[in-house]
Order: C-alpha cells, then structure tokens, then sequence
C-alpha cells in the first residue's frame, strides 16, 4: 500500500513539471510579446518607453531565467501581478476561488446524488421502460450544450413566468438566501449534466457485478433484492465510478468557465475569459496553472482511494 | 504503412457498419443517428445549392418561423435557414479536421508508448497526464486569441486538446494486444518494430480507435460550438451556431427565442446522433465496453 501511494505521489512531481512547462512554454510561444500586446492599444509610447517596460517586467531575461522566477514565486505563493493595474495575482485568487470552489462542489454534490442511484435503478430494472427512461435522460444530457441549457435557464422562466435568475450573481455575505439561488441554478446545470456520465457509469458497473457469483450466492441465501443491490452490488460496483468523478474534476472547471460568463459568477472562471480577452498573460497563466494542478490532485485523491476501496490494487 | 492503417480503418468501419451484427443492420437509435448524421453532413456540403448566402440580407428582419423563411430571420434579416446549415459547415469541417488530427497523433503517441514501454511510455506518458490535466476549453481559448481565429487554428487547437484522450485509449489497447502470441511469433520471425507494429498491432486496436473517433465527433462539436459562444471561434458574419446563440440569440431572447433556441438544437442533435451511432459502433465492434 505504503508503495503504492509512495509512487503514485512520486509521479505526480515529474507531471506537475511538465504542466508548468506547457504552461510556461505555450504562452511564450505566442507571438508578439506580452508588452507589445498591451501597448496595442497605446501607440503613442516610445520605443524607449517599450523598452523599460519590458526591462522592469523582465521579458529581457533569458527564457529559463523567466522560468525560474515564475517558478520561485509560486513555490512562495507569489504568482506575481496582472498587467491590468497590476493587481496582485495571488490575493484576487483569493477573492475568486470561494465561487468556483462552491460552483464544482455544488454541481459534484448533485452530479452524484442524481446519477449514482438512478445508475444503480437503470441497472437493476434492465430492459423496463424505467430503465429506457433513464438512459435517454443520461443521452441527451450528454449531448446537450450546458451554455444552451444556461441560456434556455434565462430565458423560458421569464416567458413562462415573467421571473428570471440574476444575470450578476449576489454576495454570500450580503444575502445568503439569494446567493444560494444565484449558486443552484448554474451548478445545477453543471451537475444534472455531468450525472449523466455517472448514470451511464454506475449502470454497466452493476450490470458486470449483477452478473456475479457472489451476487448469485447472496440471492440464495435468501437476502432480499434491495440488500443484495446495496451490499453486495452497488459496494463492488461504485468503486470505477469513483474513477471518473476526477476525470468530471476537469470538465466541472471548464464548465464553470462557461456558467460564471453566463451567470455573472466573478470566480476564476470569469475571470480565465477575461485574463484572455485582454491578453493578460500572467493571469492566464497562473490560472491554466491551477487548474491542471486542481485536476491532478482530484485525480490523485481518486486513485488513493481507489486503492484504499479496492484492496486488489494494494497487493497487485 | 499509413494507408495500411487508412485501409484498416475502413474495413473496421464496414464490418461496424454492414457486417453480421452490424449497426444497419441491428437498426435502432444507433441507425437513427448514423441516418441523421449523414444527412446533416451532406446538407453541409450542398449548402451552397439548398440554400440563399448565409449573408443575404432580405427586409424582413426578425421574422417568425413559417412564411417566406421557414426558421425565421434574424435581426439583420438574415434567413435563419441558410445560417444554420453554413454554421453546419464550419462545424463539420472543424469537427472532422480535428478528429483526424486528435487521432492521428493520438494514435501515433500510444502506438509507440504500449509498444516500446519502459522509458519512453514514462515520457508519453507523463505528457498525456500533463495535457490531460490542462482545461481544454482554456488551452483552446488562449491559443485562439494569440493566433488568429480561422477555421484551420480552431481545427489544430481543438484536434490537440482531443489527441491525448486517444493516446490513452490506444496506449491501452496496444498494451494488451502485445501480450498475445501472434506477437511473440513475429518477433520470433524477425519482423521489425515498424513492421510488428503497424502490420500487427494496429489492426487490432483499430476498433476501439473507430469508436473513439465517433464520439469524439460529438465532443469537436461541443468543443467548437462552446468557443464560438465564448467569442473565440470564427468572427463574424460568418455564422457559427455557437456564436448565433450567444449573439443574437441572446439580445433578442426575449422577444425572439427562436435565434436561440434554434442553434443549440442543432448542436445537441449533432452530438446526440454522433454519440448514439458510437455507442452501437462500440456494441458491434468492442464488445467488451458495452
């Protein structure tokens, strides 16, 4: 086990390597500099002027000089400061991060409340219009554009009910109760559909266990169809769909990119469309920084557990 | 050597597609949407003969759906029609160019990582974790903005957020391909790497490759549609259904939710009939997925 995890975390430094690598090496591959891209729009700076900019930024440096500083001040939790109004990066992280955070979770919570018992429902009445009913619900909401339904979530109730969600989303701090509302409907979205990967998931997972043994052995003991899907089923069958609640780690950020444009959520979402838009390259990077490390520490998280679920891996 | 694979793939997909238990046969959902697919795609490619220039401005603006325009027209008049099946186009092509190319490399980098092993897995492999980690939709964004947004940058963009998806998959799939004995008897004959791994092994793990690629029809267009509603896909007039349903669509959603409503049933429809001719490709060819 201990070796296990030892090398699982072992492999996590040489990958965090290469994704701040990436990260570092694609932006810097865009051509034009960062401070050519934020004078675009002030010719009227002299070239000397231009110069000294990028001297106090640093972008005379040698480029693993670069690197190394960019580096340095992360391990310190310095990620530095935007170009537009040299905001420090880390302290408006700070700000933002609580939205996003409270976003996945919501959309995590709900995704796997929805999909892993109607999954395990699907898979137990096989063939029943029930059954039917749920994989069409789980295909269409895979196919479904979550920034279509986020759309569709603006403007049906106003039609239907003349009442529309805030398009800016409230404070915690300022009224919980409407900021929840805010909070629900976007991660809702996010959640309903990333159930459907779920559903899909846990359904041929107990398929595949149903057809067990064991499970044969426990009906013939005489258990009771509702404690042979619980204990013996659904137990065995859960643990590769906790496998794909961190491959949703990824997707779940991508979407609260799109719901907090839609919706008005100042998380980090947002604020990755905005560091973009405005060629904010010390933002952008930071952030495309966090969220592939987020990604990985769920997917590391999720293998841990994996083994600590299925006591085959330990010994394998 | 490729056109071999070429060929592999074609005859994977013909035995997915009219062999004993194939999809046209089996028919069902999965033939609906491998139908529909079809007929989307060729609607794509005789835009031009079907319908009016995407850009034709008549004087009727925001029309309703019916009449003279059977989906309507938009704020500046333009049949909404002729701007669903152009937006198609650029769908379909950046879709396909990058499914071709998020498979190809994909396929190349697994092949070479469930062939060789050892060291260089442990760098393909620590590449993949590392693309895999990265949010796709940001990568695309940020690459989108730097360079400019045409439909060969979106197409190269979106085929590398999906390749190292593919590697794995075909990473896995090699890997258990090299532990039959036919392998062992090429190696025993001879054969040299190349020859053992395109001649052997990538026969056979071209069909969870074909499957792959189906599906991945469905996340190009996902992928396309969500940056041109973020305003990182082709700029306008060229239409989009992305940026249809972000612009228009939601200035006048109020008073003319068609211009929405419109483009995302095109979208879901595009990747539900993608997804469901994949999942009986995948039922046909890689029975033990299902």
């Amino acid at each position: 086990m201990s070796r296990y995890v030892g090398r699982r975390i072992a492999l996590f430094v040489p990958t965090m390597l290469v994704v701040s690598l990436l990260t570092f090496g694609l932006l810097r591959a865009i051509p034009g500099d960062a401070v050519l891209a934020q004078l675009e729009d002030s010719p009227r700076l002299s070239r000397q002027e231009i110069e000294e900019l990028r001297a106090e930024l640093g972008l005379n440096d040698p480029l693993w000089a670069q690197y190394a500083r960019w580096v340095g001040g992360i391990l310190i939790g310095d990620f530095g400061r935007s170009f537009g109004g040299g905001l420090e990066i880390t302290s408006e992280f700070k700000r933002r991060l609580p939205y996003t955070a409270e976003l996945a979770v919501l959309a995590l919570v709900i995704s796997i409340v929805i999909g892993v018992p109607f999954g395990a429902a699907s898979a137990f009445v096989r063939g029943s219009p029930l059954d039917y009913l749920l994989r069409l619900f789980a295909v269409f909401w895979l196919a479904v554009p979550n920034f279509w339904i986020a759309t569709m979530a603006l403007i049906l109730p106003v039609v239907w009910f003349g009442w529309s969600p805030n398009i800016v989303a409230t404070k915690l701090t300022e009224a919980p109760a409407q900021h929840l509302v805010d909070m629900l409907i976007p991660g809702a979205i996010m959640g309903i559909s990333s159930s459907a990967v779920s559903l899909r998931m846990t359904r041929s997972q107990v398929l595949e266990v149903l057809r067990q043994d064991y499970i044969r052995t426990a009906y013939a003991k005489g258990l009771g169809s509702l404690t042979v899907l619980r204990r013996h089923a659904l137990r065995n069958a859960l643990i590769p769909v906790v496998t794909i609640w961190g491959t949703q780690a990824s997707g779940l950020l991508s979407g609260s990119v799109l719901m907090e444009t839609i919706f008005g959520i100042p998380g980090l979402g947002q604020w990755t469309v905005e560091s973009i838009r405005l060629r904010d390259y010390p933002v952008t990077q930071a952030l495309v920084l966090f969220f592939a490390f987020a990604t990985m520490a769920v997917n590391l998280l999720v293998d841990l557990s994996y083994s600590w679920l299925d006591p085959r891996i330990r010994v394998g | 050597m490729l056109s071999r694979a070429a060929h592999q793939m074609r005859v994977g997909w013909s035995v997915g597609l009219t062999g004993r238990h194939a999809v046209l046969r089996r028919g069902g959902l999965g033939l609906v949407g491998g139908v529909l697919l079809t007929v989307m795609i060729l609607m794509a490619a005789v835009a031009p003969l079907i319908t009016v220039a995407p850009n034709f401005q008549t004087a009727q603006i925001l029309a309703s759906p019916g009449g003279d325009h059977w989906l309507g027209t938009d704020h500046l008049g333009r049949d909404m029609f002729s701007r669903m099946v152009w937006g198609s186009r650029t769908t379909f092509l950046v879709a396909g160019l990058a499914v071709t190319l998020g498979v190809s490399v994909g396929t190349i980098a697994g092949l070479l990582s469930g062939y060789y092993r050892g060291g260089t897995d442990a760098v393909v492999q620590r590449v993949v974790d590392a693309l895999i980690a990265f949010p796709g939709l940001v990568l695309a964004m940020a690459a989108i903005a730097a360079f400019s947004a045409n439909k060969l940058t979106i197409s190269l963009t979106v085929g590398f957020v999906l390749s190292p998806g593919v590697a794995r998959i075909v990473r896995g799939a090699t890997l258990a391909t090299m532990s039959h004995d036919f392998i062992e008897a090429a190696v025993a004959l001879g054969a040299s790497n190349r020859r053992i791994m395109f001649q052997h092994v990538l026969p056979n793990v071209t069909a969870p490759i074909i499957v792959a690629s189906t599906v991945l029809i469905g996340v190009g267009v996902l992928i396309e549609s969500s940056l041109s509603f973020l305003g990182f896909g082709l700029p306008p007039p060229d239409p989009t259904w992305g940026q249809m349903l972000s612009g228009p669509g939601r200035v006048y959603m109020l008073s003319q939710p068609w211009l929405a409503v419109l483009p995302g049933i095109a979208i879901t429809l595009t990747v539900l009939c993608a997804n469901l001719f994949g999942d009986s490709l995948r039922d046909v060819l890689d029975p033990r997925l299902r």
